[in-house]
């Protein structure tokens, strides 16, 4: 029955390879639209060959989940935050620093700097290879009462995420670290169950949280990029080292791009917040936050204290 | 045989007891974390990941129990009279070989899932995120064996089992009943 | 590269064949999700990761607890004081006995989340009473099976939670809401059609209580009662989310049971557990294998695929709604609630709540008392399979007397399904 014959098509053009690629934002999410982007840049650089399929949404899982799916080759690619990855790959934690960059500019010079190009190749180890890096913006305190150095923060219940350094730095500035399911913040700010929580400007006004905590302290503490990983098993199986590299290239590129797309989005989410009269209280100075760190800092392991180091020393 | 049936058995019956602590547990844990929220302004921080990890370890007991006490119902769109034996005969068959192709696949991939995940940590609580699929060999082997004793058709004590289970006969009285037999 | 036609074609074709070849549902969706891995060379590690992730949620938990908070009331005497609160309130209209079969379902259901728990504690009190005092057996069974599938809309439920997994995290707390009202309509057409019924057929009446009577009953079923207030209270409030609030009702319900009833003692409580334990296994084996399922009907992007199919038939929303409708309702006449909820939820959930714009309570509430109703119609039906042995009467003795009553309850939903305010306005109200 085999009368065609196969060679055909793949003398002319090598067979495609689809690869798939999970996000846990939607279609819309500026996240989303990098993902699209280096989907769209590589498929362009290899003439059609290679095809990112992306499933936002957690299509295919939550994130830790995929990650392990990446870990083992069931998922090619995701873009995922760097915390769930530091479960796997411990030195990226030193990126979940409080207070570990100055702004934006200093973070952009570290992960495209040698630091960032090292900290991308340390994923190698834990079965990942590494791309690249996504914007994600600050995290910062709203507040119901106003709060303008750290000290206005004493005895003030905070809402954070369930993880061990956010509750360390509350309590480092003198706050009251509260941990609680993200969708009990609006209810718990409203009644005064907590006095603030913190977050980016998007998830501020998405939230409605700006609604209820009218002061928003733009001191910047948390700046957590995302991390673009594949999988070590699966795409050493489908693809030539050399289209690994077009990819990684694809993928620093389609920063610039995400990087807009994030500021963009900042900036309507910031605009509503202004809008709605709540008091935006910039902190020009922050070695008055970043100084209650220390013993935080003293508290991470040699390999970290170094990166914090080398990070500090970039100009 | 019979007494590997017995220890397969003994095996079985320890790890309910130990879904039934699960269970306790987990309400406990729940309860405790509430009241410590409203009362005394704290929570468990932990709490959320120790119930995740029981309740895995909860409900994979639960389906390896529902294999051994067949309470996983299937679609019986004709009635099981109205068929001829030897149809019931093979279906039964196929259900069963179903089951153990599902149990052998959670042994066997649980185990290399649990080698790839050894090396990473749950947040709360340190403990290794392999613990959270242990029970993927456990109750994999449960299923396998029940599977493959009502495949080769040997009666594996179940209305003994179930005594025992419900609290109506001790566990030694079970073990002895057999031994002395 | 492997086709991701043939693949899909794999998946459901293996489940099909498999579940008419009367494999035990669970299994053959994990089955045709190995089958599907093998072929597309994903890792077997996939699928059962998938299956423990689609078990490792903290919404989830409250389905064990709601569980045995219903087990526990049911075992220690809470149906028996229903039914007599129910009598109080209800038992002096005609046909008394049928109006209190409702009513206390509608309490029962406040309780526990499942209509076979109903049927087996409540009917089995009331469809022998009900033919003691001359009601038509048909007609006990009848009433029993279709009353008790409020228990499955009106909160707790956990099909609404099982939906609000599958749905990617609906908010439990509103779609508890949102069943309470077509929950309670369903009951009230009920008790109309049951009045006429009734009349009719010339049921008795139940006599007159004296108001100490009165007054010893309702405590006795408060006691009992305050399990769903704490349930409702809780979620709505914001106090507890679903889950402690159903590890609350739980101890709530164990110091009723052992220390205000005492109808059983404590050391029953094992044995308790073990039963709850035993109405898990099924739950909790479908929740994991639909899981894996599901992982790979997302991989092969049959949602959307399906979306196109079901647009391209026609795109007027009304004529969508009556055909997926149509559509569920047949597949529950063959199939289980839970499977069908985990199955068919991330395929009509774009179209219906993304393309329709359909709110998703509603498309909660539409979906599971659409399959409700399939619990109580034949070839397979749990609640009516239940219902008829508790009754002692075969199944097509009770089908012609379900009728009307089929009936009511698809006006309900169609009620549901295209009116919008009946499912939205409460969680409007409370959890905006
Ligand atoms: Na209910
Ligand atoms: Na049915």
């Amino acid at each position: 029955a085999k009368k065609e014959k196969p060679q055909e098509t793949t003398a002319e053009a090598p067979q495609q390879v689809v690869l798939r690629l999970a996000e846990t934002h939607p279609p819309d999410y500026p996240t989303t639209k990098g993902d699209y982007k280096f989907a769209e840049l590589v498929k362009e650089r290899t003439n059609g060959r290679i095809v990112i399929e992306v499933y936002p949404s957690s299509q295919l899982g939550e994130e830790k989940a995929v990650i392990e799916q990446v870990q083992f080759g069931s998922i090619d690619l995701t873009r995922v935050s760097i915390a769930p990855v530091g479960a796997f790959v411990p030195i990226l934690n030193a990126l979940q620093l409080p207070y570990l960059y100055r702004d934006s500019d200093h973070m952009w010079k570290v992960l495209k700097g040698d630091i960032g190009k090292e900290l991308l190749k340390s994923v190698e180890d834990a079965g990942f290879i590494g791309f690249g890096w996504f914007e994600a913006g600050a995290r910062s305190f709203y507040t119901k009462k106003p709060v303008r150095t750290p000290d206005d923060l004493k005895g003030m219940k905070i809402r954070v995420m369930e993880n061990d350094l956010m509750v360390a730095m509350v309590n480092a500035l003198g706050g009251v670290a509260t941990p609680m399911p993200y969708g009990e913040v609006y209810s718990a700010l409203q009644t005064g169950v907590i006095d603030g929580a913190e977050n980016n400007w998007p998830s501020y006004y998405t939230s409605g949280h700006y609604e209820v905590a009218k002061y928003y302290t733009l001191d910047e503490h948390l700046r957590v990029p995302e991390i673009i990983i594949g999988s070590k098993i699966s795409l050493s199986q489908k693809l030539t080292p050399e289209e690994i590299e077009i990819l990684k290239q694809a993928a620093w590129h389609a920063i610039e791009y995400q990087r807009e797309q994030w500021a963009a989005y900042e900036k309507v989410a910031e605009e509503k917040v202004r809008a709605a009269g709540n008091t935006i209280i910039p902190v020009e100075d922050k070695s008055a936050w970043q100084a209650r760190m220390k013993d935080l800092y003293a508290k991470q392991s040699p390999e970290i204290q170094e990166i914090v180091r080398r990070i500090q020393e970039v100009q | 045989m019979k007494h590997v049936i017995k220890i397969l058995n003994l095996l079985y019956i320890v790890t309910l007891f130990l879904a039934k602590i699960l269970f306790a547990l987990m309400v406990l844990i729940i309860f405790t974390n509430v009241v410590l929220r409203y009362v005394f302004n704290s929570g468990l921080r932990w709490s959320e990941e120790v119930s995740l990890v029981f309740l895995v370890w909860f409900a994979f007991i639960s389906i390896a129990l529902g294999v051994k006490q067949n309470l996983h119902i299937g679609l019986h769109l004709v009635n099981e009279e109205s068929l001829p034996p030897l149809v019931n005969r093979v279906l039964h068959i196929l259900d069963y070989a179903a089951k153990g192709v599902v149990g052998v696949i959670m042994m066997v991939y649980g185990r290399i899932l649990i080698v790839f995940t050894l090396r990473s940590i749950l947040p709360a609580t340190h403990w290794p995120a392999g613990i959270l699929y242990l029970i993927l060999p456990i109750a994999g082997f449960f299923i396998t064996a029940e599977s493959l004793m009502a495949l080769l058709g040997i009666p594996t004590d179940q209305e003994a089992v179930e005594s025992v289970l419900e609290g109506r006969m001790t566990i030694r009285e079970y073990l002895q009943g057999v031994f002395h037999a | 590269m492997p086709d991701t036609g043939i693949a899909t074609f794999l998946l459901l074709g293996t489940f099909l064949v498999l579940i008419i070849l009367r494999v035990s549902i669970s299994f053959a969706l994990a089955l045709a999700a190995i089958v599907t891995g093998i072929y597309l060379k994903v890792p077997l590690m996939s699928v059962v990761q998938q299956m423990v992730h689609g078990i490792k949620s903290f919404s989830l938990l409250a389905i064990p607890f709601f569980i045995l908070a219903g087990e526990l009331m049911g075992q220690g005497g809470i149906s028996k004081r229903l039914i007599k609160f129910s009598n109080l309130i209800v038992g002096r209209l005609p046909g008394g006995l049928a109006q209190v079969n409702i009513l206390a379902s509608m309490f029962f259901g406040g309780i526990s989340g499942s209509a076979v728990a109903d049927i087996s504690s409540i009917g089995t009190i009331l469809i022998p009473m009900m033919k003691e005092n001359k009601y038509d057996e048909d007609f006990s069974v009848a009433i029993t099976v279709t009353s008790a599938c409020q228990g499955i809309i009106i909160p707790p439920s956990h099909n609404m939670i099982i939906f609000s997994l599958a749905a990617g995290g609906v908010s439990i707390g509103r779609l508890f809401l949102g069943g309470y009202l077509p929950g309670v309509i369903l009951g009230l057409a009920l008790m109309i059609i049951t009045h006429f019924i009734s009349i009719k057929r010339g049921y008795p009446r139940e006599r007159w209580y004296s108001f100490r009577e009165a007054l010893a009953i309702t405590g006795e079923a408060f006691m009992g009662l305050m399990t769903a207030v704490i349930i409702i209270v809780g979620v709505v409030s914001g106090v507890f989310t679903a889950t402690e609030s159903s590890a609350v009702a739980v101890v709530w319900a164990f110091v009723v049971t052992f220390f205000v009833y005492r109808e059983i003692p404590l050391r029953k409580f094992p044995r308790i557990l073990y039963s709850s334990l035993k109405t898990l296994a099924m739950v909790m084996a479908l929740i994991a294998s639909a899981s894996a399922f599901g992982w790979f009907m997302a991989y092969l992007r049959i949602p959307a695929k399906a979306t196109e199919l079901l647009l391209s038939i026609t795109t007027s929303k009304v004529l969508l709604l009556l055909l997926i409708n149509v559509l569920l309702l047949l597949l529950g006449m063959i199939m289980d609630m839970a499977p069908l909820i985990l199955i068919t939820t991330p395929i009509l959930y774009p179209v219906v709540v993304d393309t329709l714009g359909m709110s998703p309570i509603q498309f909660g509430v539409m979906l599971v008392l659409n399959l409700a109703i399939g619990l109580t119609t034949p070839p397979v039906g749990s609640a009516l399979f239940v219902g008829c042995a508790v009754g002692k009467i075969p199944i097509e003795k009770v089908v012609r007397t379900m009728f009307p009553l089929w009936l009511v309850m698809v006006t309900v939903l169609l009620l549901v399904t295209f009116f919008p305010p009946l499912t939205t306005t409460l969680p409007g109200i409370f959890m905006p």
